[in-house]
């Protein structure tokens, strides 16, 4: 990747940090109503797309093999310097995650990029940080209906903000001529600029 | 705390931390967080008003993954619609197996034992210094150590123009929420041409992502370094078998 | 001997391979060494490309070189590793926020010399030696973000100087700060020559600031074309008309600046307080203004001082103490839609409020939230006309974003023109420009305030351009707002 690729990489996931800050609010909140009804751990599942956010995105626009897991891996770093409370563990968190969404777009060996392979990502991304999740939260004590409700939810979150919120802005700045300089804006190129 | 090794103390934590993965007990989780607060509160220069902050929203989650433990620990779930009735909690706390308890015990305390080790490095870090260390130890090259740096302190730039593209869309009569996409998607483009200006910024100034390079500052690795990694991996290994519950 | 210290021989550069023109179309340039030079051209003629690719930022960052050769100082540019080149040529830019990737400017220093492989053990000493010849110890350890634009331009430009490369490149490198500032960056610029014999090469498309410093001046034409070289301060009157046909600023006196008599009053500040974010200090203290019906008012002061908050604060969109009454109704008893309605913004970045993929549904848009009741071919048909009226029509199907910075300025003014606002606030509105592109937007506004008898309230860091368009000049100095008089 060329320092352009990487800052374009870090900036999209800081950019996509803020919006997540935006959604803590109303996750606190949410688990603040659902904690009396032991619901609580539902609390940050509706925004948990927003953290797939720059793997599936910079993948989408730059459409290259390894994107996913550093783009995963860069947006780690940056958490750990917002001085993040969980630490070095997010790395291995991040690297789950960018490993679900390279699966999902290696389906298509790389060379498809639609909205079915954004989907598939969002599913590989949800996939995988369900299984590490539950290994760090001992999913399996707890009643499977809850389980399976966080599964429910954490999957709905990822394919409507990460499959279908990043095929729709991605291409909507390829349509509008910004994305010129990156594989995806190459296939789009219908107007002149004057 | 602050004069070991960024990234050492980073491998030591983070070993730590998937050990306690996957080990459960409760006894170890509690003598995490012992062993965390002890050594933020007196072999640290961390601010106690500053960890009490950074510690709420950990407590906050394992309060709620307490209640959710114990009403819904798997083989004791009650059903979810007897829970919802308030005033009948106190009748339904006292019914509870003592496996319930346990287990939301276990389960809330792991989280702040999570929280206690990602504290004691967060408090006792700075992270440019870790950015550093990553590239003199672990050999990240320099165009991804410098370019997270720059998006990084990007971050006020980046969080003024997303309030501005936010109130220019208010100006305009559309109701923004933070959650609308028309200002993610107005922050997209400018971060596109940003990324491009910075670069080339960077490297007019003779950055080059993976050629040589002097350095100001080099992180080193001392003994007491290795110590801290193998007296905290043992401890925990250690704990993980001979601790019963 | 003279030698060439740039010498840019038949370069034609385009952006992308399926684009259909060239941005630079065999250019040949020379410059010598030592000398102050200013490249002057209107926007869009590649100028900014032309930088780009002698400093060797371009093909690499974007872009493809089809045909020619760039050397510096003898030297053929693509066989040198970057660390080498910055020793040579380093570059300047535009954008002050955008320069920089460490948070304090000693840390940028250090990364600088880190680059070109300076020792560490004499790191120090630059930097103390630097800054006390320049006087900025007080900058060294402040945090970038806290500080104005101009104080940031200085700052880049100390880092160039640190380095002290044969050679700088500067695009456009005043075009957000104040007056005084620029005066002062130049005098280090023309002191740094005078010592060192850098060789200093400028894009700008004013010239007058550089008139006492520049050795020679050099007009660009289409695609990166050299259409007058050699011209001097002494010879600059032959040029006027080639300036005119270009459409670019010619430095002239302006005449005196006469305010018209007070008309009726729309818009009034009383007694207005503002904090600086949530801190306790006053970033504009106690200002009274009156902004009249019909008029053009402008409000000048340094990047950073406070204007754009002023008018977040118009649009209740930051807290203040004090009154802000239009047509004599506190703004703040008014429902925010209403306000709205009657004031309209654009802000420095009209990309942050396009909310349409294409021109055409960019101004549909606006007349569906400010008359909801209109049908489909009516508003189709009013589109049309608005568009036709403004020069806009054959952009129509294109992404806003496809547009020139002047034109989507005029394009967010247009949006604002359906909803019938009867005060337009502007941040900014020609930053950027070149004359014709400067007097196209402008034009706009009188003619509006000509037909329509709206009111217009612009911010700008020009006095010049405060003094030719508007009927009222209020300036901010400090945290007071005063009326500026000659």
């Amino acid at each position: 990747m060329k320092l352009k690729d990487i800052l374009f990489v870090a900036i999209t996931a800081v950019l996509f940090g803020i919006v997540y800050l935006g959604a803590v609010y109303m996750g606190a909140a949410l688990t603040g109503i659902l904690t009396p009804m032991g619901l609580g751990i539902y609390g940050y599942e509706p925004f948990y797309g927003i953290w797939f956010l720059a793997a599936v995105f910079t993948t989408y626009v730059l459409q290259k093999p390894g994107v996913g897991i550093i783009a995963e891996m860069l947006a780690a770093l940056l958490e750990v310097l917002m001085g993040n409370f969980f630490g070095p563990i997010i790395f291995i968190s991040g690297f789950i995650q960018g490993l679900g969404s390279e699966i999902g777009f290696a389906v298509f060996r790389y060379k498809k990029y639609s909205l079915q392979s954004t989907m598939l990502a969002a599913t590989g991304c949800t996939v995988l940080s369900f299984i590490w999740t539950g290994i760090r939260s001992q999913y399996w004590t707890l009643s499977p209906m809850v389980v399976l409700g966080i599964f429910v939810i954490r999957l709905a979150s990822a394919l409507i903000i990460c499959g279908f919120g990043c095929k729709l802005l991605a291409d909507g700045l390829a349509k509008a001529g910004v994305l010129k300089g990156y594989a995806l804006g190459l296939g789009q190129m219908t107007l002149e600029e004057e | 705390m602050e004069k070991l090794n960024p990234f050492l103390k980073g491998v030591s934590i983070l070993v730590c931390g998937l050990i306690l993965s996957f080990s459960y007990s409760v006894l170890l989780n509690g003598g995490i967080i012992a062993v965390s607060l002890i050594l933020l509160l007196f072999f640290s220069k961390a601010r106690l008003t500053s960890l009490v902050k950074i510690l709420v929203p950990a407590f906050v989650a394992a309060v709620s993954i307490f209640f959710t433990g114990m009403m819904f620990t798997s083989g004791s779930a009650i059903a979810p619609e007897a829970v919802s009735k308030v005033e009948s909690l106190n009748f339904e706390v006292m019914s509870y197996s003592m496996t319930s308890v346990y287990n939301a015990i276990q389960l809330s305390s792991r989280i702040l034992a999570f929280a206690g080790l990602g504290v004691l490095f967060a408090m006792t870090t700075d992270g440019e210094e870790f950015v550093k260390s990553l590239m003199h130890q672990c050999r990240l090259k320099p165009k991804y150590a410098y370019g997270v740096l720059a998006a990084f302190h990007l971050l006020p730039c980046i969080r003024e123009e997303f309030a501005k593209a936010q109130m220019a869309f208010r100006v305009r009569g559309i109701p923004v929420t933070p959650f609308s996409m028309k200002p993610v998607f107005a922050m997209l483009v400018n971060t596109v041409h940003w990324s491009e200006h910075v670069a080339m910024a960077m490297e007019s100034k003779g950055f080059d992502g993976e050629g040589a390079r002097t350095y100001y500052t080099v992180t080193v690795i001392r003994w007491y370094d290795w110590c801290f990694l193998a007296v905290t991996v043992s401890l925990l290994v250690s704990g993980t078998f001979l601790l019963p519950f | 001997m003279n030698q060439n210290f740039l010498s840019v021989k038949d370069v034609t550069f385009r952006y992308f391979e399926q684009a259909k023109r060239n941005i630079l179309e065999h250019v040949d340039l020379e410059i010598e060494k030592g000398k102050i030079v200013v490249l002057i051209g209107n926007s869009g003629c590649g100028k900014s490309t032309l930088a780009a690719v002698s400093a060797g930022l371009y093909p690499e960052n974007a872009g493809q070189l089809l045909s020619g050769s760039i050397r510096i100082c003898g030297r053929e540019l693509s066989t040198i590793a970057n660390s080498e080149r910055a020793k040579l040529l380093s570059m300047m830019f535009q954008n002050p926020d955008l320069q920089f990737c460490m948070d304090t400017l000693k840390k940028e220093m250090i990364f600088c010399m880190e680059n070109i492989c300076v020792p560490k053990e004499e790191m120090d000493g630059r930097i103390g030696e630097l800054a006390e010849k320049l006087q900025i110890e007080e900058l060294l350890d402040r945090n970038i973000h806290t500080l104005s634009g101009g104080e940031k331009q200085k700052a880049a430009l100390c880092c160039l100087l640190l380095m002290n490369p044969a050679g700088i490149f500067l695009d456009e490198p005043f075009a957000n700060i104040d007056e005084a500032s620029t005066r002062k960056l130049i005098a280090m610029l023309k002191k740094q020559n005078e010592e060192q014999h850098t060789t200093l090469i400028a894009i700008d498309h004013r010239l007058d600031h550089w008139l006492s410093a520049a050795d020679e001046f050099i007009v660009l034409g289409k695609n990166g074309q050299v259409l007058q070289g050699g011209i001097t301060v002494e010879t600059l009157p032959r040029y006027r008309e080639l300036f005119l046909q270009e459409g670019l600023f010619y430095p002239e006196e302006l005449p005196e600046f006469q305010p018209p008599e007070i008309g009726q009053t729309i818009l009034e500040l009383k007694s207005v307080s503002i904090r600086k974010g949530k801190r306790k200090e006053f970033l504009i203290e106690k200002a009274d203004a009156s902004f009249e019906k019909g008029r053009i008012t402008a409000l000048i002061g340094h990047s950073g001082c406070g204007k754009t908050t002023l008018f977040s604060v118009i649009l209740k969109q930051k807290k203040y103490e004090g009154t802000i009454l239009l047509e004599g109704t506190d703004v703040k008893k008014m429902k925010p839609q209403k306000l709205f309605h009657r004031v309209g913004t654009v802000f420095q970045n009209p990309g942050n409020q396009f909310v349409s993929a294409c021109v055409q549904h960019e101004v549909e848009k606006s007349l569906s939230i400010w008359h909801p009741g209109l049908g489909e071919e009516e508003k189709k048909e009013r589109v049309f006309r608005l568009l036709e009226a403004y020069g806009m029509k054959q952009y129509r199907r294109y992404s806003p974003y496809m547009l020139s910075q002047g034109q989507q300025r005029r394009l967010a003014v247009l949006s604002m023109l359906v909803g019938n606002q009867q005060i337009l606030l502007l941040d900014e509105p020609t930053y950027g420009q070149d004359a014709r592109s400067t007097k196209a937007i402008m034009d706009q506004l009188l003619g509006l305030v000509k037909e329509r008898e709206m009111t217009v309230i612009f911010a700008t860091h020009d006095l010049g351009l405060a003094r030719r368009y508007a009927d009222r000049i209020y300036r901010m100095e400090g945290k007071e707002l005063i009326e500026w008089k000659n």
